[in-house]
């Protein structure tokens, strides 16, 4: 077990309660309606939220601990967040973009040719695709060399096409270097393409149910 | 009367006061602005409405507290005269730092706007990326901000070369020292030298439509930062 997670947290339209683990090198996959606090969920494992109660231990290493009084600022997690929406920054290039907090300069290189968007590497993420602003996002996060990849939605806005292809370049690093992912998404056929364990939430509980009816009425 | 007999001292005066104004109070401001733009206390709509008070108060009022403080027995005269063995009042330290409080709005509010139109999670993402907060305002906010701190810095060197009230009651009328053009063009309408006092407002006028050009060809740039 590599990633511990139990949180409480009550925001003005539902109370969130959730536990759940990930698998070392696993890809998890959190799906649930509008508004059940999936978003909130990624959030509080970044650290840019702080729980009202709750916990999360990552490889025996404690993140959060509310009766402790542990709170480890989201710097010092040594995680990757690709959001919802493109939050490349706008005065870098790709490039730069992606190196932006690398650790290793050659890995850059690497990602970007991994990801086919080397030859943007000039541009401004205002000139480039939708696509190759989540791809450019994703790299960006892979060059820091991370120990968890959060992933909020990172295709909701691509077109179809494009989105079946970041969702198998995504499986396909996943079982490459065996990174833990935890993979925020309303659409059921990525959730069951992509997770290898699903986690239902509605109104910031469990209920897997929710997924099989989904399931069910496709 | 020739442009090249009018004593250009006050302007030159003006022009270094207004230089240094601007340097100091882009430094100082940043901070602030990025303070009263991201932070979650509380009661920072108190600081930001004693930032904005030279805005509104009588440049009078603001003079005669300044004299009150910067006194050699006020807070910050004391001070000063302990580090400088010398008066504040009545020197260009002391309508320096008149300006700087003086043109406080000027610099915070237009950095403030700024600093409010980046995407909140461009910072978050850089602290995600592992950037400290400080790392997160230098390579994040301030280059994404820059016409913001452009315009900020115009507004501050414009309002600085026409100060007049606040610099006449801490700073009073000292040739070379203290006498700003401002005051030059009020000494010389009272004085009845009225081409002098023309050629000197024509200069002013000019210099300050140029800036307000500017500022409004900043307004109208398209593009991130603006």
């Amino acid at each position: 077990m590599e990633l511990d997670v139990y949180l409480k947290k009550t925001r003005s339209d539902f109370k969130l309660e959730i536990a759940f683990t990930v698998r070392a090198g696993a890809l998890k996959v959190i799906t649930g309606p509008s508004g059940a606090g999936k978003t909130t969920i990624v959030r509080l494992l970044a650290g840019l939220e702080k729980p009202d109660e709750g916990h999360i231990r990552f490889n025996g290493e404690t993140w959060v601990d509310t009766h402790k009084r542990i709170f480890m600022p989201p710097q010092k997690r040594r995680i990757g967040y690709v959001f919802q929406e493109y939050t490349l920054f706008p005065h870098l290039t790709v490039y730069k973009n992606v190196s932006f907090a690398a650790t290793d300069e050659n890995a850059v290189v690497s990602l970007m040719k991994l990801f086919g968007i080397w030859h943007l590497k000039d541009q401004k993420p205002n000139k480039i695709s939708g696509g190759e602003r989540q791809r450019c996002a994703i790299c960006q996060n892979m060059a820091r060399n991370p120990r968890l990849l959060l992933l909020d939605e990172p295709f909701s806005s691509l077109d179809l096409e494009i989105r079946r292809k970041l969702r198998f370049e995504l499986m396909q690093l996943n079982k490459r270097i065996s990174l833990s992912m935890v993979h925020i998404t309303h659409d059921l056929a990525e959730a069951l393409l992509l997770g290898n364990d699903v986690l239902s939430i509605v109104n910031g509980k469990e209920n897997p149910d929710w997924f099989k009816q989904q399931l069910k009425s496709l | 009367m020739a442009i090249g007999e009018v004593d250009w001292t006050p302007f030159c005066l003006s022009g270094k006061l207004a230089i240094m104004t601007t340097a100091i109070l882009l430094i100082l401001a940043a901070p602030l602005a990025y303070f009263l733009t991201f932070s979650r206390f509380r009661a920072k709509f108190l600081c930001s409405a004693a930032i904005n008070l030279p805005l509104v108060l009588p440049p009078t009022v603001l003079g005669f507290y300044l004299l009150i403080v910067m006194k050699p027995d006020g807070f910050i005269g004391s001070i000063w005269g302990w580090f400088s063995n010398a008066s504040l009042l009545f020197s260009f330290s002391g309508i320096l730092f008149a300006s700087l409080i003086y043109s406080l709005p000027f610099a915070v509010t237009p950095m403030q706007t700024a600093f409010a139109k980046i995407d909140i999670r461009h910072i978050e993402s850089a602290k995600v990326l592992g950037l400290s907060s400080t790392a997160a305002f230098f390579r994040v906010v301030l280059p994404n901000s820059l016409n913001g701190i452009f315009a900020a810095a115009i507004l501050i060197f414009v309002h600085t070369l026409g100060e007049f009230g606040v610099i006449l009651m801490v700073g009073g009328s000292i040739p070379g020292r203290t006498k700003v053009s401002s005051i030059a063009i009020y000494e010389a309408v009272e004085a009845l030298r009225y081409k002098e006092a023309g050629i000197m407002s024509l200069a002013l006028l000019l210099i300050c439509y140029v800036v307000l050009i500017t500022i409004n060809l900043l307004n109208r740039k398209n593009g991130y930062g603006t």
